[in-house]
């Protein structure tokens, strides 16, 4: 038994180093513990949430913007071959339930905005750093935020508020959607109250969020929840700031070379870069087939025939066969593979500007979200609504006058009708149309008069008998669906919009 | 050549011999059952090296001195002694030995005999088998036993098979606990199976709790050769097999696809159809063809052993090559074995055994091949004509394809991914008795392991979507050492009825790995020469990656025997792992077991059929802690933006993994009871084992709510309890008539699994599928891994149909629908078709019970051996039927969908219409793609032949055979995929029965060689 004792002796010993022994730290990253620190970590947490608006991939947030195109009578789906993102076909077919993938993703990756900022919120204002770079980053992360929820609104309705991080265990149910209005109004008034304006902000800091954004986004919310008044005044007072001008050339507002132009308002930023995938997937998601893209959302000929005459045409669709540049003196849309031989201007940018390598994630084409033209057409729009005719023509003609076009003199609907009109031309292909639409009621008549000229009237060589709309509900598609996948998560916590 | 060494050292050997005066002994071995002769049985002289086998008489001749022991043994004998007297002529009648009760069982820190053991074991030795040409041991375990369920996860080259011990013990990884010579290890890809000995299999929380935190799951023990008591023994084998696809999907050709494509553009209503004249398009590209191929196999295999009084060594080196019937893939191993034991004197024992192991891997596209092949159109051909060939570097003479997966034979042209691993594992031990009833053993064991995987990815241009404009490299180093060291102290001794053992261990483990990894762009041109990263000129990347996982343990072990008939056995363990956060590093787990030999007892002992019976019953628990070792730590992660009127690229951080700072132990508890019966002198035996187990807390990296914010990210978690009952059966039969031996053995297993409880409430989704979303579900009462999705009632006929299928109020369902699409059921009532409420489980992969049917016959010098396996009662899901069963986007389908699917009233009930535009959503998830899985498989069938030895007996050749055999040579399924046997894919427990493009087994047909020297 000597040995017994002599053993347990051993086994003591060996157990008091033992809890050394079994502590194992992780090595080669930081850890979430110790962030939040310093002001280089805060800021590059904040960076991290910018981040999130164009993940590394074309398909966690890029394809999405193209939604608000092919869910209306501007665009197609566009790639005609049927395997080719067919979830992405259903959706602009208006096949719409809640296991398309697109939805999942769009929810999915907008809450990582919304958790990055959550985090932010939560835990910078405990550091020990300088208190105006503090408030600013909050700040930032406020605008971030309401701009991830502004998204999720628009596109699902009511949303899953959160206003700190919650535990993996907390099921939280959807807010009404007034409730979710309120909460982004809240997160763009913090950051107006705190954000520098555009003009104030330091050349290497261009491009993240100011005072004249929140603002902006303000004004946008509003108009959405059909707020005129409150539309009027903060659209009113980001004009007052006199940061921002309209691009004297329509055509330069898209330029690969204009990043954060005079007429931007808030813009996501894309380079290329050889490692990092920091660029944008519009271009190639949008161009030609022949021509290095993917084809998807092709512009229809009911928008062709509606900006007729229009000086912004040229500079908004690229038709079969259309100069382009001297490398493309016929463009080449694939017919056979484009549904509408056409495809979008806005995105496209020239041989000299392409990357030499993985283009359809390194573009480097910022994408413009919010810009002056559209803010003017909000003042307009307002206005008109709360029966200023006088400041609402003032706004669309400085829209018009820029664009070449004539000067318009309505009143009263006449003149909101030519203000609705406008936002069409002006902003085409940009990913407002659906979302114009349906707050303003005029979806199911807009898609009711896109099937019938698309089956009856048109004689386009390209697009006539697309039957894109014709399953349309309105009864079910002012909303998309919530992922069913969440819903089923939540066990049922989460509920469905009506009739999916 | 060697073979002339070996005579040279064999004569060397017998010089000694001759030195002394001998004589030479004669006689005749024959068997006690019926007199018949014994051929091959080993005759030798007992602490020597001198040793012949009896010829196909049963005689033999031998020289020994008087007074030396001759022994006498042949498999499935008793070995008999008999000390050289004054006679020359020494007859021996060998005892039939039917049972192996008294065969000694690795238990886990120690040994015990068979009839002794009180939790679940199951054994099998080389011989069973020996017959499978197998890379890895894990397939060879397919149908030897019940309880082990054995399912192919790949049939690429070198690929194992998943091996899972009754049924489901964890959602999280539940692969088996090997233990090789001693040493703990997850996997055993670098070990041949040839140098494989035994095998033991603890089926019991009871038995597996020796090994504790790993051996939740199970544990497998492997005890490599060792030499034996007698003369230098060389065995060489070498055999060669060719692999085919066992079954080919049926496609449809190109006149088949065109006129499908037609067919959707009418039902989608357009106008103008994709194929002017189908039927002038003939066969088009077979990409299944094109992408398959014969592959061959080969092996060679060497080894030497021997033992005196003092020693026994035993050395082999082998080599095993394969190409995959799917191109582009291959694998090779070289694997080289030293197992020694020296004896220092009476008390002290000391050894090692070392296997080291090079495996190189050619990876092939694997998966995502069977997808590619099957859906790629058949109107594409493979290369681009000629005249447009010229100028383009050989990655670009490939034609583009309509659909969004590039040219597959291109694909395979671009493949330059290559793996190596060199890996080492070994362990010495030192073992000292200073009595009879102590023994201290010290083990110290080491894996180590450095790997290394390159690609490359040349330029190529096929079309504007399909290119690259600058190649690319990588490249990845690791390097893995991992120590492992048991102190186990032992007290054994008899007190008249009275047996008592002790045990008492420490173990200490360690197990650390790094890895970098770096690749960059731009290298001057495609020659292979200059596939390196100092060739490269731009885009340079570095990353790396580590983890160290520690643990420590503390265990005891009493047994306790009285008069050999009752049986008790407990242990008590405490575990610590560095894997917990700071307050859960620390648990403890217990185990109880029994048992009663009845067949000792007086009213059982002149029962004359009744050779053995026993009866066992056993709890226990084992913690697990299978987590990763960075498990509960939320890490900072890099990820970039542009800012800045330069457009610069700036840093940003934000949370990569998920952690988990409440993570706990996972428990699995269980209950035995057993009973193991043999009958006729052990001719027939039976077991059968029933269990009831528990796991609580279970670990699981769980998909969190979207709106947690982690993208697809997932946490480890404790996330609930399971249960999963069963039941073991096995029998076995042998006998021998005359010269016909026999052995059947059957084993059956049943094993289901409910989970009891969701520590959030929430079900488990698993399986993101693009068309069908999630694949399984697991939930409350149900079992792992259900399938889940819509239930159809037929198809519409008619638009009548349409507007029938309505609910109580006349609100028609399905007001989209067209004749020839599916009839959806309204599972709620609620009057329309919703995700939210007309989905049910559909299916379950578990099966009734799964198989395995073992036959060993013997006449004279032929001999054959054949394995059945297979399952019942389970149900098979096939995600890719979304493409090549629906007709749509493009997608070939298989051979005769458009003559299948509905194309006017009463066409069919089962096969919707061909559309692009279905607004119905006929292909979404549904039990349209629930299959019943059942299958028996013929899995091995071996026909040898020994060679008369007066062929070759001049040549010193003790034994030469030869063989022909055969893997997977016959499926019988009523299931229509490509193969009904498939393990969890890619080892998710989640994902049993998912079809989703797995790497079908191939068939192999061998021919092979063995010879002993």
């Amino acid at each position: 038994m000597k040995e017994k004792i002599l053993y347990i002796l051993i086994a003591v010993v060996l157990l008091s180093g033992c809890e050394k022994f079994l502590d194992k730290p992780v090595k080669g990253k930081q850890t979430f513990d110790s962030f939040y620190t310093t002001e280089a970590e805060c800021t590059q947490a904040l960076i991290g949430c910018y981040q999130s608006l164009s993940p590394e991939d074309w398909w966690e947030m890029d394809y999405f913007w193209l939604i608000g195109d092919v869910c209306s009578d501007d665009a197609f789906k566009g790639n005609s071959i049927e395997g080719d993102q067919q979830e992405f076909g259903n959706m602009a077919r208006w096949i719409i339930d809640s296991q398309n993938e697109w939805l999942d993703i769009k929810w999915r990756y907008s809450y990582i905005s919304i958790s990055r900022a959550n985090l932010i919120i939560e835990y910078v204002p405990n550091a020990d750093i300088d208190e105006n770079l503090r408030n600013l980053i909050v700040a930032e992360a406020h605008f971030l935020r309401g701009l991830a929820y502004f998204e999720l609104v628009k596109n699902f309705g009511g949303a899953v508020l959160l206003d700190r991080q919650p535990a993996p265990s907390d099921l939280i149910p959807r807010s009404s959607i007034e409730d979710s209005w309120l909460f982004i109004e809240n997160d763009f008034k913090h950051a107006a109250d705190v954000l520098p304006l555009k003009s104030e902000q330091s050349g290497e800091n261009m491009g993240r969020a100011t005072k004249g954004a929140s603002l902006a986004y303000l004004a946008r919310v509003s108009l959405y929840q059909d707020k005129f008044a409150e539309a009027k005044s903060y659209s009113e007072q980001v004009i007052a700031l006199n940061d921002y001008q309209l691009e004297a050339d329509f055509g330069n507002i898209w330029s690969v070379h204009n990043p954060n132009g005079i007429e931007s308002i808030f813009e996501i930023q894309s380079n290329y870069d050889p490692v990092q995938y920091t660029g944008s997937a519009l271009p190639v998601l949008t161009r030609s087939r022949a021509d290095g893209g993917w084809g998807f959302g092709t512009p229809s000929s009911h928008l062709e025939n509606f900006m007729q005459g229009d000086p912004r045409l040229i500079h908004t669709i690229i038709k079969h066969g259309d100069y382009v540049d001297e490398d493309h003196p016929e463009y080449d849309t694939q017919l056979d593979q484009n549904e509408s031989g056409r495809i979008n201007r806005k995105f496209y940018i020239g041989m000299d500007d392409r990357t030499p390598d993985d283009e359809y994630i390194k573009a480097p084409l910022n994408h413009i979200l919010f810009r002056f033209a559209d803010l003017l057409l909000i003042h307009a729009e307002a206005s008109a609504q709360l029966g200023n005719d006088g400041p609402a023509l003032q706004s669309l003609n400085d829209v018009r006058e820029r664009a070449g076009a004539s000067l318009a003199n309505e009143s009263g609907s006449g003149l909101l009708d030519m203000i609705l009109d406008e936002r069409r031309l002006e902003l085409a292909l940009e990913g407002h149309r659906y979302y114009d639409l349906k707050r303003t009621g005029k979806l199911a008549f807009a898609m009711e008069d896109f099937v019938n000229y698309n089956l009856n009237i048109s004689t386009d060589p390209y697009d006539a008998g697309n039957q894109q709309g014709v399953l349309f509900n309105s009864g079910i598609h002012t909303l998309f669906a919530i992922p069913q996948s969440e819903i089923d998560a939540s066990g049922g916590i989460i509920v469905q919009n009506p009739n999916y | 050549m060697f073979r002339l060494k070996i005579v040279v050292i064999q004569m060397l050997m017998l010089i000694p011999a001759w030195a002394f005066a001998q004589k030479t002994i004669t006689g005749t071995v024959t068997s006690a059952t019926d007199g018949s002769a014994i051929p091959m049985a080993t005759v030798s002289v007992k602490g020597s090296s001198n040793g012949t086998v009896t010829n196909i008489d049963g005689q033999y001749s031998i020289q020994a001195n008087t007074g030396d022991i001759l022994r006498f043994a042949f498999v499935g004998y008793s070995t008999q002694e008999k000390s050289v007297e004054t006679s020359n002529t020494i007859d021996i009648q060998l005892l039939e030995k039917y049972e192996n009760i008294d065969e000694v069982v690795v238990i886990g820190y120690g040994t015990e005999k068979k009839r002794n053991v009180t939790g679940a074991v199951s054994q099998i030795s080389s011989k069973d088998f020996e017959q499978r040409n197998v890379a890895s041991m894990s397939e060879a375990l397919a149908g030897t036993m019940s309880g082990v369920q054995v399912s192919s996860t790949s049939g690429a080259p070198g690929s194992g098979a998943f091996v899972s011990i009754r049924g489901v013990s964890s959602l999280n990884d539940n692969s088996v606990l090997w233990v090789v010579d001693g040493m703990p290890l997850k996997s055993i890809d670098y070990l041949n199976p040839r140098d494989i000995e035994s095998v033991q299999v603890l089926k019991d929380a009871s038995a597996a709790a020796i090994y504790g935190a790993q051996g939740a799951n199970g544990v497998i023990i492997i005890e490599t050769k060792k030499g034996k008591m007698g003369h230098l023994q060389v065995d060489f084998s070498s055999q060669y097999g060719l692999q085919l696809v066992a079954r080919n999907p049926q496609l449809a050709d190109a006149t088949e696809y065109a006129l499908m494509q037609n067919q959707a553009a009418i039902n989608d209503g357009k106008k103008n159809l994709p194929f002017d004249d189908p039927m002038s398009m003939g066969a088009g590209t077979n990409w299944w063809e094109a992408a398959t191929q014969q592959a061959p196999m080969h092996e060679y295999y060497l080894s030497l052993s021997k033992g005196e009084e003092n020693y026994n060594i035993s050395s082999s080196l082998s080599y095993f090559g394969q190409d995959g019937v799917l191109k582009g893939g291959g694998y090779n191993r070289v694997t080289f074995r030293l197992n020694t034991d020296y004896k220092l004197g009476d008390k002290v024992t000391v050894g090692e055994n070392i296997v080291i192991s090079n495996q190189n891997t050619r990876n092939g596209l694997d998966d995502w091949m069977v997808w590619d092949a099957m859906r790629l159109e058949p109107t594409t051909p493979i290369y681009l004509p000629e005249y447009e060939q010229a100028g383009l570097n050989e990655f670009s003479i490939f034609s583009p394809t309509l659909t969004d997966i590039s040219n597959l034979v291109g694909q395979l042209a671009r493949n330059f991914s290559t793996s190596n691993s060199m890996r080492t594992v070994g362990n010495a031990f030192f073992d000292y008795n200073p009595t009879s009833y102590l023994n201290f053993r010290s083990e110290f064991g080491v894996e180590i392991e450095n790997w290394t995987s390159n690609w490359y990815s040349p330029n190529y241009y096929i079309e504007e979507m399909d290119k690259n404009d600058e190649n690319s490299v990588g490249s990845t180093l690791g390097h893995k050492f991992l120590y492992n060291w048991n102190n186990i102290l032992t007290y054994n001794k008899q007190f008249d009825n009275h047996k008592v053992g002790l045990m008492g261990a420490v173990t200490t483990r360690s197990d650390k790995w790094d890895a970098v990894t770096g690749s960059g762009r731009n290298i001057p041109n495609n020659h292979p020469d200059l596939r390196f990263l100092s060739a490269t000129t731009s885009a340079w990347n570095a990353g790396s990656s580590n983890s160290h996982i520690t643990s420590f343990s503390m265990l005891g072990r009493l047994s306790y025997d009285y008069k050999s008939k009752y049986l008790l056995t407990s242990s008590f363990r405490r575990d610590g792992s560095s894997k917990f956060p700071t307050n859960n590093k620390w648990a403890n787990f217990a185990s109880v077991s029994a048992g009663w030999i009845l067949s000792e007892e007086d009213f059982l002992k002149d029962v004359d059929w009744l050779s053995f019976l026993k009866l066992r019953g056993a709890w226990g628990q084992i913690g697990n802690d299978n987590i990763p070792y960075d498990a509960q730590f939320t890490t900072i992660d890099n990820y970039y933006y542009i800012l800045g009127w330069a457009q610069s690229l700036t840093l940003g951080k934000a949370a990569g993994t998920v952690g988990n700072t409440n993570l706990i132990w996972e428990t699995v508890e269980d209950m035995n009871i057993g009973v193991d019966a043999s009958f006729f002198k052990g001719k027939l035996s039976i077991g059968i084992d029933a269990f009831n187990r528990t796991s609580k807390d279970m670990l699981m990296q769980k998909a969190l709510l979207s709106y947690m914010g982690s993208g697809f990210g997932r946490q480890w978690a404790n996330i609930g309890s399971m249960n999963s009952r069963g039941v073991d059966f096995d029998i076995s039969h042998k006998n021998v008539m005359g010269a016909w031996r026999y052995d059947i053995g059957l084993n059956l297993s049943h094993a289901s699994s409910k989970m009891t409880e969701l520590a959030d409430g929430e079900a488990i989704w698993e399986g993101n599928d693009q068309r069908l979303g999630m694949l399984t579900y697991t939930g409350i009462g149900g079992p792992v891994g259900a399938f889940y999705g819509f239930v159809t009632d037929g198809i519409f006929q008619n638009e009548i149909d349409i507007n029938n299928h309505s609910d109580d109020s006349g609100n028609v369902l399905q007001p989209t629908a067209k004749p020839g699409d599916f009839k959806f059921k309204d599972l709620n009532g609620d009057g329309k078709i919703t995700a939210d409420g007309d989905r049910t489980i559909i299916g379950s992969p578990e099966a009734l019970f799964s198989f395995g049917l073992n036959l060993q016959l013997n006449y004279r010098s032929f001999d054959l051996k054949m394995l059945i396996t297979g399952t019942y009662g389970n149900e098979v899901l096939t995600p890719i039927w979304a493409y090549t069963h629906s007709g749509s986007s493009n997608y070939n389908s298989y051979k005769g969908l458009i003559y299948d699917a509905w194309s006017g009233e009463g066409t069919s009930d089962t096969q919707p219409r061909i559309a692009n535009v279905d607004a119905n959503q006929n292909f979404r998830y549904s039990d349209f793609y629930v299959s019943d899985g059942s299958y028996a498989r013929l899995k091995s069938l071996q026909i040898g032949y020994e060679l008369p030895d007066e062929w070759y007996r001049k040549l010193n050749i003790d034994k030469l055979r030869v063989y022909v055999s055969a893997e997977n040579l016959f499926t019988l399924t009523g299931y229509e995929g490509l193969d009904p046997d498939m393990g969890p894919f890619y080892s998710n427990i989640l994902l049993r029965g998912v079809n989703w493009g797995n790497y079908p087994l191939p068939r192999i047909m061998f021919l092979g060689l063995s010879v002993s020297l």
